[in-house]
């Protein structure tokens, strides 16, 4: 044996790490209290020396992962000796206590970024923001140093297995697992950063709008990392779950929903503190209510209480997750209380038809989404621990709450950004929405003629041709309005939107990417065929236009897992595929996992499933086989909302001259 | 911006603000009531002693090992549990794709004579999508008939 396992190193480090980070959080507050510029630059030294122990503890768990070392817990259930290195690697994140362990890191590389870009522009508030950031990393160190979720809990010397358990065979089944996780994660802990800040300028009673331009990017980049994260769980749940769906309103998706819709409405709300000084305590609520989402999620799906209420003390980190979660609220809300004189808002929203009379409004409905889907998920629970009646809610629930919302906040999405602030004239309405108006009736048309029935489908085309048709009149008056003004070719002239104006662009173009989501969404789920047969070797079966045949039926030996697979080729509409879905069965558990296979197509995709086979004689295969349209435009919206989103965060170009923009060009450029 | 006649008041944004609101919160209680699935758990179906034919729903846990499926006859066969009492379950077709072993689901349909459990309908009860599942609790008290 080495004089140093993977275990002692990572475990040491965590504990330096733990005792540096309660060290951060002393001299940061000191330094916050009194002004003392040497606690701070201890508190950045230690910052950065933390960051360092934890990145040391997390590259020690893949060191262990990657040589198979089963003297830990953690490896002897996520790992076998059998398991690729690739898939070693990011069982990282496979279960409870690595995935704490990446969080922890993740946190400490936020401290690193407030310690030293954040204390240097706004020194005071970053310093009070750096002390309640390094409270929370202390916090997950705790976590991950005791039984809670310890990465690295040994296993008696004596006890030590041959061989490890595997991951969990759902993970070990698609490269996108190794994705997914850490954009979510860091959707997530990013959401501490605005939160830390909030926490300080109530701290401080430095309530003006500082704290919050200064944390733009971060509420930017949590909310895309988070919205690209979930795109990318949906991308892993369509392609390894086999049941050709995406989103299916489990507690899990629920959890991770749930903040990006709140930080979806601050998004919004924030410009309106902007440029209106309105909305303050909304504002800060709205950040608290994020942050303490990701942890009430993070409780609710790794406590076991979401399965029942009594299987909550099962586990340790449960009871230590709801109090952290109770914790940051009622200090969030006590401190906002205490500063509710503070934040009164000079102003008020007076017209209705006004860009933040209809960010508001959009900001109702969001909350009232992300209410109505925390209901849905608490609702069994609260009925257990009621009446003790046993229940589930299931899709339908979500389905006919959420869709009804979601239809009117891609309505508003097409209003709001036309609308200008204070207030709109029946001119402006006019000249705004008279070509958007016939867009939507274009694309009621559409979908008629594309035969869809029913009214959320058809209003999902209309809104989404309203939409659309704002978002290109924007760029269309835009373009021609830098041509009249510098002269531009009409190329340059549509980029350079984006750099004079990245924030606004950008966010044109994450309202396209959404369209795109909302239409995939839409026809995917109203027009899917299904059909499944039991077909010998050499049958052959016809849905919605394709030609299914299976050619075969073959067992496949690797030596992590073995599997049988059907050959199918797949010809009509102009395809001609080879597809080979099969069950996988690996050797740490009972039952084959589906593998599908997948024929993506921009116009639709052909997902096929084999669903049972004949394991004597290989006689019969029962082939499901569904054709779903537009499915990968989903994937593609969730992209271009992640583009729009860094385009959305480019810098401002600095100031070179003053332009007199005459009325008639500041006009047609919108109504800013 | 253009000057011009602003439309409307303050009052019109508020009204419309609480109107959605109100109009979400009944969907939201409406679709709960509706959409809520109900369920005995095995233990509790026993000592509650339901009539041959009777329709019920129980949820539990589908045990591990325990799970087929004939595509030539498209039987469906598997085993429910809550860590106390078990129940054989058969169906007729594919189950719901999400449903696998040590997964929760719920099933609708009767007991036979021979304690057999008889689907007509089967739903997975999907909870966690990737965390390996620990055994179901055994809630303690009794579900009122639903």
């Amino acid at each position: 044996m080495n004089l140093l396992s993977w275990g002692d190193i990572g475990a040491g480090a965590l504990r330096a790490a733990l005792a540096l980070a309660l060290w951060g959080f002393g001299a940061a507050a000191y330094a916050g209290w009194k002004r003392d510029a040497r606690a701070l630059a201890s508190a950045r030294a230690v910052a950065i020396g933390a960051f360092g122990l934890v990145l040391l503890a997390d590259l020690s768990m893949v060191g262990a992962l990657l040589t198979h070392d089963f003297s830990l817990v953690y490896v002897a259930e996520n790992n076998a000796l059998a398991t690729p290195p690739f898939y070693s690697a990011i069982s990282l994140w496979a279960a409870l206590a690595g995935s704490i362990l990446l969080w922890t890191l993740i946190l400490a590389g936020a401290v690193v970024y407030v310690a030293t870009r954040g204390t240097r522009s706004l020194p005071r508030l970053a310093t009070v923001a750096l002390a309640v950031l390094f409270a929370m990393l202390s916090f997950f160190l705790v976590l991950v140093t005791t039984a809670a979720a310890d990465p690295f809990t040994r296993i008696a010397a004596d006890a030590i297995p041959s061989d490890g358990n595997g991951p969990n065979a759902l993970l070990q089944n698609h490269p996108l697992m190794a994705l997914h996780p850490p954009l979510l994660y860091l959707g997530y802990v990013l959401t501490s950063v605005p939160f830390a800040y909030a926490i300080a300028a109530l701290i401080l009673g430095e309530t003006n709008d500082r704290w919050l331009t200064e944390t733009r990017k971060a509420a930017l980049a949590s909310w895309a990392l988070l919205g690209v994260g979930i795109v990318a769980g949906a991308w892993w749940s369509y392609g390894v779950l086999g049941w050709g769906g995406y989103w299916a309103w489990d507690p899990v998706e629920n959890a991770a929903i749930m903040p990006w819709l709140t930080a979806t409405a601050y998004l919004h709300s924030v410009m309106v503190e902007e440029k209106r000084r309105l909305l303050k305590t909304w504002n800060i609520a709205l950040v608290i209510a994020t942050f303490a989402l990701t942890i009430l999620g993070t409780f609710l799906t790794r406590s076991g209480v979401v399965n029942s209420v009594h299987s909550f003390t099962q586990s340790a980190i449960g009871p230590l997750l709801l109090g952290y979660f109770v914790a940051i609220l009622v200090l969030g809300a006590g401190l906002l209380l205490y500063r509710i004189d503070d934040l009164t808002d000079r102003g008020s929203i007076g017209a209705p038809l006004s860009r933040e009379a209809i960010f508001l409004f959009q900001n109702v409905l969001f909350v009232a989404a992300t209410l109505t889907v925390l209901l849905g998920t608490l609702y069994p629970l609260i009925a257990e621990a009621v009446s003790g009646a046993q229940l589930s809610i299931g899709a339908p629930y979500f389905d006919r709450v959420e869709v009804p919302i979601g239809l009117a906040l891609l309505f508003l999405m097409g209003v709001g950004p036309q609308l200008p602030w204070h207030g709109a004239s029946r001119a402006t309405l006019e000249r705004q929405f008279t070509a958007p108006l016939v867009a939507a009736a274009g694309g009621a048309l559409v979908a008629v003629l594309a035969g869809m029935t029913g009214v959320a489908p058809v209003l999902v085309y209309a809104l989404a041709a309203f939409v659309t048709a704002t978002v290109v009149q924007e760029f269309v008056r835009g373009t021609r309005a830098r041509r009249t003004l510098h002269g531009e070719p009409p190329v340059e002239a549509f980029l350079s939107l984006f750099r004079r104006n990245g924030r606004r662009y950008g966010g044109y173009v994450v309202h396209l990417g959404i369209v795109m989501a909302v239409v995939a969404i839409g026809t995917s789920q109203a027009r899917t065929t299904e059909l499944e047969r039991t077909l010998a070797p050499g049958g052959a079966m016809d849905v919605a236009g394709y030609h299914v045949v299976l050619t075969d039926l073959r067992d496949v030996a690797e030596p992590q897992r073995s599997s049988t697979v059907a050959d199918l080729v797949i010809t009509g509409n102009g395809a001609s595929e080879h597809l080979h879905p099969g069950l996988v069965q690996y050797p740490n558990s009972q039952q084959a996992i589906g593998a599908p296979g997948i024929a993506a197509g921009s116009r639709d995709d052909v997902y096929t499933i084999l669903a049972a086979y004949d394991g004597t004689g290989h006689a019969w295969a029962t082939v499901r086989v569904r054709v779903i349209p537009l499915v990968s435009w989903l994937w593609a919206g969730g992209a271009v909302v992640g583009l729009g989103a860094l385009l959305a965060a480019l810098p401002p170009p600095k100031r070179r001259t003053v332009v007199v923009v005459p009325a008639a060009v500041a006009d047609a450029v919108g109504a800013e | 911006m253009s000057a011009g006649s602003r439309i409307g008041g303050r009052r019109v944004l508020i009204i419309a603000a609480l109107a959605s609101a109100v109009v979400i919160g009944y969907l939201a209680v409406q679709s709960l009531q509706t959409a809520a699935v109900y369920y005995y758990t095995p233990t509790e179906a026993k000592q509650h002693g339901f009539a041959v034919g009777q329709a019920v729903r129980l949820g539990g846990q589908v045990l591990r090992g325990t799970f087929s499926y004939d595509g030539a006859t498209r039987a469906l066969r598997f085993t429910i549990g809550d860590g106390i009492t078990t129940v054989d379950v058969i169906g007729t077709g594919a189950p719901p794709g999400l449903l696998s072993e040590g997964a929760g689901a719920v099933v609708e349909g009767s007991f036979a004579a021979d304690g057999t459990f008889h689907a007509t309908q089967v739903i997975a009860k999907h909870n966690e999508v990737y965390t390996a599942p620990t055994g179901s609790a055994v809630p303690s008290h009794q579900t009122p008939a639903p």
